[in-house]
């Protein structure tokens, strides 16, 4: 899974812990995500995607490789 | 959709349509009470320990048989508790969902490996291979238990995710 988590935190100018605080989640899971290496549950993308402004398909990038 | 911009001098959050200030719901700040509770009350429960562990000897009641295991089980949780805190007292959030997926999953992992542990043991007894007494067996369970769950733990977080 390729996230745009990096990309829309660096363009809202927010650290890994600021969004973590916001969405209520450790650091670490931020660090995670944007690594592409954490699968969130639905509730976490949506509330990631809502505090980065913009919409769970538009962070979270699925491929068919993922779905296998 | 919610607009919101972060200002880091006033650390609140400004919603775009009515411009007023106040935190994102989402946001968790600083080390809950809870938290704070339950380290407190773990510690003074490793005091309580040592405490009696040190009054046995006192009363004549077991000697040292009693006492020493009591006064170290007591050392070690204080010991883990401090660690603990320590570890955590700087995150706003102590467990989140990949948290608590990685501990469900260590757990589990764990009580396969013990699992497979008792049948080793239970056919080890029946071919007579070992004499084992009611104390190895648990002593070997409990370490088994313990330290695999942690070793698990801390792969699946290294790791990132379960899968």
């Amino acid at each position: 899974m390729k996230t745009r988590v990096k990309e829309l935190r660096a363009r809202h100018d927010l650290t890994q812990a600021d969004l973590a605080s916001m969405v209520g989640v450790r650091r670490e899971t931020i660090l995670f995500l944007e690594k592409g290496k954490y699968n969130p549950s639905l509730k976490l993308a949506y509330k990631v995607a809502t505090a980065l402004q913009s919409t769970i398909e538009d962070v979270f990038i699925f491929e068919e490789e993922d779905l296998k | 959709m919610i607009y919101i911009t972060y200002d880091h001098e006033k650390e609140a959050w400004t919603h775009a349509n009515d411009g007023t200030m106040h935190h994102h719901p989402f946001l968790v700040g600083g080390v809950s009470v809870k938290r704070k509770m339950r380290y407190t009350l773990s510690m003074l429960l490793g005091l309580l320990l040592v405490l009696i562990g040190l009054l046995f000897p006192i009363v004549e009641i077991g000697g040292e048989r009693h006492s020493i295991p009591m006064v170290n089980m007591g050392l070690i949780i204080i010991i883990l508790m401090a660690i603990s805190y320590w570890l955590h007292c700087k995150e706003d959030v102590e467990f989140d969902e990949r948290t608590r997926k990685i501990g469900g999953y260590g757990l589990s992992y764990s009580w396969y490996l013990t699992l497979l542990l008792a049948c080793i043991l239970f056919w080890i007894d029946y071919l007579h291979l070992l004499v084992l007494s009611v104390q190895n067996v648990l002593g070997a369970t409990i370490l088994v238990m313990t330290f695999s769950a942690m070793i698990f733990k801390w792969h699946l977080s290294r790791k990132g995710d379960v899968e």
